[in-house]
């Protein structure tokens, strides 16, 4: 049981501190800085996210993708055979990406994230040292090409043809990044939430272009990961049948994702997305705790191979919300993993649990029924107030 | 002779520097709100006077005392705390609103900047509001039970607001709607909060919407109860022009014909082109022309650039036509109701 993060993380400043990387975009922008200096300020900010994500007790940490202008052009930039173009909103979001153009078969003409991935590693080692605490690994992440392709505009080639020569070019970027030790890469494939139930052409896509990007990847563990809603009609064999390690699905924009979640062979793991990236509310830690547990009873497969995340990307929202949400996120995870079913019961809200307590709209953080001694007590309390 | 091609603007300009600096000061406390105002009063002037001279049909404001479009109205009704920053693209950030109670709108918002900016000169200058539906969809909601509710009341807000510019003179209002387009699914409720919005409105109605997937939001958009839906166009090169050929665009439309996103200034002969493009689907009496979206993302010299290769390629295509510059009558128009066409709902 672990808890880690999906998307994009803010790099916005918490409430008063100076908002550094913003400053050095302007300042790049005005030709006052070089793209080193830029660099050197966006480590900084990997560093103090990291942090962030350590002291919430996240297990398996990210860069929060501070360096990605957006989701679509991080990787088709770094690829031969696109022009970026115009701006579009990313799903439903407030949040807009440019557009790749397919004006070539794409090709991969050498590592795109590897450095970021590799810069990300040395700095968790380094807090690790600072924070004497064994290191935590970091996952490298990359958009699939199937959501690339989805979201591209390939008119002019035609989308089947670019999205397979993506799942190629993008099969040797999995092979660098494996070769560079990257323990864990996350396969983003939020376009698959897309799919209708009467797509089958489109399955069939998805299908061999996911299992030509992985064909031969080896030493890494690999996560697909759907964000942005339900994934459902892509249908569980479209998922099961390729060999990922895990899959990491939305649980909040896609609660019929728990179908497909229900559907996943034991072997494989699951990080339920249960922290809701698209709202400032707070989390309910009982919910959290449940998904946890409840994707850890499925099939037999038990909390070692279950991990906890928000339900997407949280840069939408302000970082001291981020924040409270990982930090909540980071309890869940502990709080799920506590194998003594008194001590879980103790962790969690009674009405959680116990039936009478729900019914009596009773709240007793911290503690499950009281002893009778204690109940005695309050009731003489209680009864020498009137 | 027919009129039409009537120049405008989307809404917001680029600020000069020295305003910019003074929106910083303000906002960490080194100066005031009457020093800040009055270099927005001056900002203000400044544009009407350059759009007046350049010979632009319907002037804006150019936005001088706003920040984001949806926190600056969220800032002025009640129920809205303000959160922190949230990254919209690239560098660009905004403080997005957090609704903790009932909204309800207490005073007139822009009211007073569109009579100073309207006193400034003869042309019409447009009243600039934000819909509901997108100042909902871009705050956070930690009050409300359900959506509808919450775009609801909004919608009744924003309503009082442009009853009381159509009261002070606006000739025409543009209510932007820029995150109509973010779920297909929403787009009857986003007409339902526009029909409370413009209900008894006399005036030209305006939506903005902007990058999104048109092909997908077309024509279920013409069910806006507006008299003209301003698009980016140029963003797309002009791809949606080809869906009118079988499913008519039934309102007027605010053709966007250059990029705001980009620092280079457009020849006037694309403007010309996206003109000509248009004007084999729409008549000239239903086409205003104006940059894609709000030109704010650009310094000061570029906006006045790009402004000036649309009046310029208004121009030249109302010589070469034979296009006139009188403006429509005021009021709503038919279009206002006139929703998708009947034989494309099938």
């Amino acid at each position: 049981m672990f808890a880690t993060l999906v998307g994009a993380y803010p790099r916005a400043p918490l409430p008063g501190r100076p908002f550094r990387l913003r400053a050095a975009y302007g300042q790049l922008e005005r030709g006052e800085i070089d793209g080193a200096a830029l660099r050197a300020v966006q480590d900084e900010l990997v560093r103090e996210l990291m942090d962030e994500q350590l002291e919430a007790g996240l297990g398996l940490l990210t860069d929060g993708q501070v360096r990605w202008d957006d989701p679509q052009t991080a990787v088709t930039r770094g690829l031969d055979g696109f022009e970026i173009t115009g701006l579009l909103r990313y799903f439903d979001t407030n949040t807009y990406y440019r557009q790749p153009r397919a004006v070539a078969e794409p090709r991969w003409r050498g590592p795109i994230l590897v450095d970021d991935w590799e810069t990300a590693d040395a700095l968790a080692q380094e807090l690790a040292e600072t924070r004497a605490e064994d290191p935590r690994p970091v996952k490298a992440c990359l958009v699939g090409p199937y959501t690339l392709g989805r979201l591209s505009d390939c008119a002019e080639l035609g989308r089947e043809a670019v999205t397979l020569a993506l799942a190629e070019a993008l099969n040797e970027e999995l092979k660098a990044l494996a070769s560079a030790g990257a323990p864990v890469i996350q396969v983003d494939e939020n376009a698959l939430t897309l799919i209708g139930p009467a797509d089958d052409d489109e399955r069939r896509l998805a299908a061999e272009a996911l299992r030509r990007l992985v064909d031969g990847v080896e030493f890494t563990h690999l996560c697909l990961a759907v964000t942005m809603g339900d994934a459902e009609d892509a249908g569980a064999d479209l998922f099961y049948e390729l060999p990922f390690h895990s899959y990491l699905f939305d649980l909040c924009a896609g609660p019929d994702n728990w179908r497909l979640i229900a559907r996943a062979p034991m072997e494989r793991g699951i990080i339920a997305g249960v922290a809701d990236a698209r709202t400032t509310r707070l989390d309910t830690r009982e919910v959290m705790v449940w998904g946890a547990r409840y994707a850890a009873a499925l099939n037999g497969r038990g909390l070692d191979r279950v991990g906890l995340s928000p339900s997407a990307g949280l840069e939408y929202l302000p970082r001291d919300r981020a924040k409270a949400k990982i930090e909540s996120l980071g309890e869940a995870a502990a709080v799920a993993a506590i194998s003594d079913p008194e001590e879980l019961r103790r962790s969690l809200d009674p009405r959680a649990v116990d039936s009478r307590s729900a019914a009596l709209g009773r709240y007793e953080p911290g503690h499950g029924a009281p002893d009778p001694a204690t109940m005695l007590a309050r009731i003489a309390e209680e009864g020498s107030k009137r | 002779m027919s009129n039409g091609l009537w120049t405008t603007s989307v809404g917001s300009f680029g600020k000069p520097p020295e305003l910019l600096k003074a929106r910083a000061d303000h906002a960490a406390g080194r100066i005031g709100a009457e020093e800040l105002d009055a270099l927005a009063r001056q900002a203000t002037e400044d544009w009407i006077r350059f759009q007046d001279e350049l010979g632009v049909d319907i002037l804006v404001d150019g936005e001088m005392y706003r920040g984001d479009m949806a926190t600056y109205f969220a800032e002025e009704l009640t129920g809205f705390e303000i959160g922190g920053l949230v990254r919209s693209y690239g560098n660009r950030y905004y403080h997005k609103p957090i609704a903790v109670g009932r909204v309800e709108r207490t005073h007139p918002i822009t009211v007073e900047w569109w009579r100073y900016a309207q006193s400034l000169t003869t042309r019409p200058v447009k009243g600039m509001l934000t819909g509901p539906y997108t100042i909902a969809d871009w705050s956070f909601d930690e009050h409300y039970p359900a959506r509808r509710e919450f775009v609801l009341d909004l919608a009744r807000a924003i309503h009082d607001e442009a009853m009381d510019l159509a009261a002070a003179g606006a000739r025409f209002i543009q209510i932007d709607e820029p995150a109509a387009s973010a779920r297909m699914d929403e787009l009857p409720l986003v007409a339902e909060a526009m029909g409370i919005v413009t209900d008894g409105l006399q005036a030209h109605a305006i939506t903005h919407i902007c990058y999104g997937d048109f092909m997908r939001a077309y024509p279920t958009m013409l069910d806006i109860p507006v008299d003209q839906i301003d698009l980016e166009m140029t963003n797309s090169d002009f791809d949606l022009l080809s869906r009118f050929r079988d499913m008519p665009f039934t309102k007027a439309i605010g053709l966007g014909v250059v990029d705001v996103h980009s620092h280079r200034i457009e020849a006037v002969d694309e403007v010309v082109r996206g003109i000509k493009l248009a004007l084999e689907v729409l008549p000239p009496e239903r086409i205003f022309v104006d940059p894609d979206c709000g030109l704010k993302t650009r310094s000061v010299e570029e906006t006045k650039a790009k402004m000036r290769v649309i009046v310029e390629g208004v121009r030249r295509v109302r010589e070469e036509l034979g296009i006139g510059d009188e403006l429509p009558p005021p009021g709503p128009t038919p279009g206002r109701h006139a929703g998708a066409p009947a034989a494309t709902i099938a």
